[in-house]
């Protein structure tokens, strides 16, 4: 359903940031089209949060541009944000609202505001309206913040870590709602979350974030697929390793070599063939494995598409 | 073993507020002694010494709220006991009598000496033994209210305004240094010693409660109120009217209950029977107060929060989709509309004094020497200027201070704080110097047309620099009608000093002040913007 | 139609899809011309990105498992077309493969093998007797 043909939801172009001479993001680029989930994974502190934030206006370009929807949501932050639905990790919702209250509150600020769908998810999640949003548990809290963001159908889902410390039944529910937003066409979600399982199964595009630097911004199969760990009968490294686009570790097990990279794999067969080097095994590494691995390559392999 | 658990609690009672603990008991006795000095030296530093004392008055209700020991949780905007001391092994009267016992003492010692600093007679035995009940009073419920009572503004309110009252009126009529007795010695005693009793029993039950993860206000009151219906449908009908039902329930009561609260003090100060000029020096003192609330009520409005110390934006508020002007407008217009309520639970109790006392008569007599001085039209203006020039001041100082609190970048903030401390400190230095040559109150007497012109040029320039840059984030139409509303308000002013003799005396100055006064009264319109639209976009 | 989706182990979640829809044709759940769900739908019910769906159904009906009706839906296609019988010889050559590999380690001569797999199917198809061999 990713309609390259469309105009992008959003565009990044070079985003640098700096806080207190620390980068926290460093020429980042981005876009996001239509229909599309886009999955963003980052140790804490990656800048994953700074990124949607810029998104959201609440941070304004050092460096570099931010369009969403074609617009600046610096510039016009009126027409942007009453197109986004926005939860993050810990909704800072007033505390002092009932339920009632802020739901009738926040339709306020929205023209397409679906009251139907509104009180249709209120009772889904089984949210008792005449309480107090202080007296809310997290995942209720999460529930309700759900309901703030989509009610009004926007055309982007932003989710900050919207899963963390949910138990699974509040998690399932986000990711309904992270589905049955791209189920509707031309609708998109950009979420970031440490829990890569989740960004697993319903991401079609994987940004891997690490300290402001994209290591890694591909379509999700294509990360799936083209990763490798390749097993070698060598007790050197085997010689076409140099020639391999991105290298993410390679390891002597005792007589055997162990290479973890990424790449098509016709290309790995190709050199493996002309070396003459007997290929033990081979198999693909889910995204924790990846996630670990690219985490901890930093130092050794240059970031990828940066 | 329990000494140490006191010490553990002492201690964190002074580490938690040092800073603050010695510049209230240290600090202002010393500069209030060295005030004296200079005022016996220097007679025109009367006006300083004045300020210092409101100062002195004021840092007793502040160490009050010291010692009220509590702890403000941002996320669910109440205050309450700090929760890590409530999970130590220690019983709850000890929780409560540790901070209760050292907070009376301090706040009995330092009233003592203020009061024997400031006040001439000397206080006799049944006086000593007042205060120290008015400070049990003070303390057991200003900590009752904050470990359970101030689910609402409104409860809190009804129960300040009940025990400040009690208290008011028993302090008042008993202490030798006010005069004499109206209420009998004992009445007055019982009343103060049931207060101090009910308010130390009701902090231990509210504390008691809290501890085991009640609270006391759903008890004892009526539950929460909600907007009905179709309420809802009628304030919630625009973006706009949405965001000022927000900000007026959040910050909304700051400035009103801050002001009944003075409402109540100038009402009972009106029945101080001693020296006519004391209720006028009382009446002053209190709008003194009203105008520093205003500004500090500002700064709070500032805020995402009521009570945060972070001025950073909420995500809440700040992906409201809402362009920064009408965020802020929302702010401002809650501003306006508390400074119009504070000024009239101010003004209502004062005139209800003097209606009670025999100012009425004494203000008859001021009305009619009045009359026959400017004809009946000026009598009415100077009464009309006396009574609006006081709000359209706060409201300066309110919705600019509401401006510059919202600024979220500290290095402007700072920037701004050196800047005003600069000005003051460069003002007082002059005036100083001046008064080595001359008299400067005769200085800015006769050259004050000149001061007031200049300061009218200054504001003029920000303004329309201010303008400049308001236009640049929304459209000029968005503040139209507002600026019209503000001017017609601010307008009233310059009828009524146009219409003042003293145009004819000083028309130029007049006309300058106006100037100075209405421009100031349109600025947050277009600072508030400017310093959220920075504030929203880091 | 009930699928379980391992999310731990590193298979694509589409092939997952694949492997199941085939396995349910083959031991019958799902009858020939029996409608399967829209792509939307068990995109919701199994809470996975919609694609991921299309891209499996797309693979399945290529490989002639299932076909779309224009406008109706998808369909379970007939059952023993060829390229089904290709699939069945890749999946059991699979299996064998990995046999004959063991086989190898443990030093057992391929006509055993064979023996033991003749045995396995009387047994399977006999009277059951308790025997708990295990290749």
């Amino acid at each position: 359903m990713t309609h390259s043909l469309d105009r992008p939801v959003v565009v990044v172009n070079q985003l640098s940031r700096t806080f207190d001479q620390q980068p926290a993001l460093s020429s980042v680029n981005m876009q996001a089209y239509p229909g599309q989930v886009y999955g963003i994974v980052g140790e804490n502190g990656a800048g994953k949060t700074t990124l949607i934030k810029h998104l959201l206006g609440l941070y304004k370009a050092q460096s570099g541009t931010v369009r969403v929807f074609d617009k600046n949501p610096v510039k016009q932050p009126e027409a942007v944000l009453s197109n986004i639905g926005y939860l993050s990790e810990q909704p800072d919702m007033p505390a002092w609202m009932k339920i009632s209250e802020l739901i009738n509150y926040t339709a306020a600020f929205y023209p397409g505001w679906d009251s139907s769908y509104a009180a249709e998810l209120v009772a889904m999640f089984g949210l008792d309206t005449s309480l107090q949003v202080r007296n809310l548990s997290k995942g209720m809290r999460a529930q309700l913040g759900l309901v703030l963001a989509q009610a009004h159908r926007p055309r982007l889902l932003l989710l900050d870590e919207p899963s963390s410390g949910l138990d699974p039944n509040v998690r399932r529910d986000i990711l309904s709602a992270i589905i049955r937003t791209v189920v509707d066409e031309g609708r998109s979600v950009i979420f970031s979350s440490h829990l890569l399982e989740e960004v697993e199964r319903v991401s079609d595009h994987l940004m891997m974030l690490r300290k402001g630097q994209i290591m890694l911004s591909d379509p999700m199969e294509q990360v799936l697929s083209d990763h490798h760990r390749l097993t070698f009968k060598s007790s050197s490294p085997p010689p076409f390793l140099g020639q391999l686009d991105q290298v993410l570790r390679s390891e002597a097990l005792g007589d055997e070599w162990q290479v973890d990279c990424y790449g098509p794999l016709e290309a790995l067969r190709a050199h493996t063939q002309s070396a003459g080097i007997e290929l033990l095994s081979h198999h693909r590494l889910s995204l924790n494995e990846i996630f670990l691995l690219r985490s901890r390559s930093l130092s050794q392999a240059a970031p990828s598409h940066a | 073993m329990r000494s140490r658990q006191i010490r553990a609690l002492l201690w964190e009672l002074w580490a938690r507020n040092r800073f603050s603990l010695a510049a209230t008991v240290i600090g202002v006795p010393l500069l209030l002694l060295g005030a004296q000095q200079i005022v016996a030296v220097w007679p025109a530093f009367q006006v300083g010494y004045g300020l210092i004392k409101l100062l002195a008055i004021w840092s007793i209700a502040y160490l009050v709220m010291i010692f009220s020991y509590a702890e403000f949780s941002a996320k669910s905007l109440q205050t309450g006991f700090p929760r890590h001391v409530m999970k130590l092994p220690a019983p709850t009267w000890l929780l409560l009598a540790t901070p209760l016992t050292v907070a009376v003492c301090t706040v009995y010692s330092l009233a003592i000496i203020l009061t024997s600093l400031m006040v001439d007679q000397s206080m006799s035995g049944l006086d000593y033994c007042l205060f120290f009940l008015a400070a049990i009073v003070a303390m057991s419920w200003m900590q009752a209210i904050n470990w359970g009572l101030n689910r609402t503004p409104i409860r809190a309110a009804i129960v300040v305004i009940v025990v400040l009252a009690l208290t008011g009126a028993a302090m008042v009529s008993t202490l030798s240094i006010s005069g004499g007795p109206i209420m009998p010695f004992g009445l007055a005693l019982i009343t103060l010693l049931l207060l101090a009793l009910v308010g130390v029993s009701f902090a231990y039950w509210t504390l008691k409660r809290v501890r085991c993860g009640q609270t006391i206000g759903q008890t004892i009151f009526w539950s929460d109120f909600t907007v009905p219906g179709f309420a809802m449908r009628r304030l919630f009908r625009s973006p706009e009217k949405a965001q000022f039902w927000y900000e007026w329930r959040v910050f909304g009561s700051l400035l009103p209950l801050a002001a009944l609260f003075f409402g109540a003090l100038l009402f009972f100060a009106q029945f101080l029977p001693s020296a006519a000029n004391d209720s006028i020096n009382a009446t002053a003192i209190v709008i003194g107060m009203f105008l520093y609330i205003a500004t500090l009520a500002g700064f709070e409005l500032g805020k995402s929060h009521v009570g945060a110390s972070d001025r950073s934006m909420t995500g809440f508020w700040a992906s409201r989709p809402l362009g920064s002007h009408q965020l802020a407008f929302a702010k401002v217009k809650v501003a306006g509309f508390s400074v119009a309520l504070a000024w009239l639970l101010c003004f209502i109790p004062l005139v209800a004094a003097w209606w009670l006392t025999d100012h009425a008569i004494r203000l008859n007599q001021a009305w009619l020497v009045l009359r026959s001085l400017h004809g009946f039209e000026g009598a009415l203006v100077t009464v009309f200027l006396a009574a609006s020039v006081v709000p359209v001041l706060a409201w300066v100082l309110c919705g600019n201070s509401l401006a510059v609190g919202m600024i979220g970048n500290r290095r402007t903030k700072r920037t701004l704080a050196v800047a005003a401390v600069a000005t003051i400190v460069t003002i007082g230095f002059a005036a100083y110097r001046l008064s080595l040559i001359e008299n400067w109150t005769d200085v800015l007497l006769t050259h004050y047309p000149t001061v007031f012109a200049m300061l009218a040029v200054i504001v003029s320039v920000g303004f329309i620099l201010l303008l400049r840059a308001f236009v640049r984030i929304a459209p000029w139409s968005s503040i139209r009608s507002r600026f019209v509303a503000t001017l017609i308000c601010a307008g009233l002013v310059l009828a009524a000093t146009s219409l003042m003799d003293g145009l004819t005396h000083f028309p130029f100055g007049f006309l300058s002040l106006t100037i100075v006064l209405s421009l100031l009264s349109l600025y947050p319109w277009l600072l508030a913007p400017i310093a959220l639209h920075n504030n929203r976009h880091l | 139609m009930n699928l379980h989706l391992n999310h731990q182990d590193g298979t694509p979640v589409y092939q997952q899809i694949i492997q199941q829809v085939k396995h349910l044709v083959a031991s019958g759940r799902l009858t020939p011309g029996q409608e399967i769900p829209p792509i939307r739908k068990l995109a919701e019910q199994l809470l996975i990105n919609p694609n991921t769906v299309a891209r499996a159904y797309r693979d399945l009906e290529q490989s002639g498992w299932v076909f779309k009706r224009r406008g109706a839906g998808t369909y379970i296609a007939e059952r023993c077309s060829p390229l089904s019988n290709s699939e069945k010889n890749r999946i059991l050559g699979e299996r064998a493969s990995a046999l004959l590999a063991e086989a190898h380690q443990m030093n057992v001569p391929l006509a055993e093998v064979i023996d033991l797999l003749h045995q396995l199917h009387r047994d399977k198809h006999s009277p059951p007797e308790p025997n708990e061999d295990q290749p």
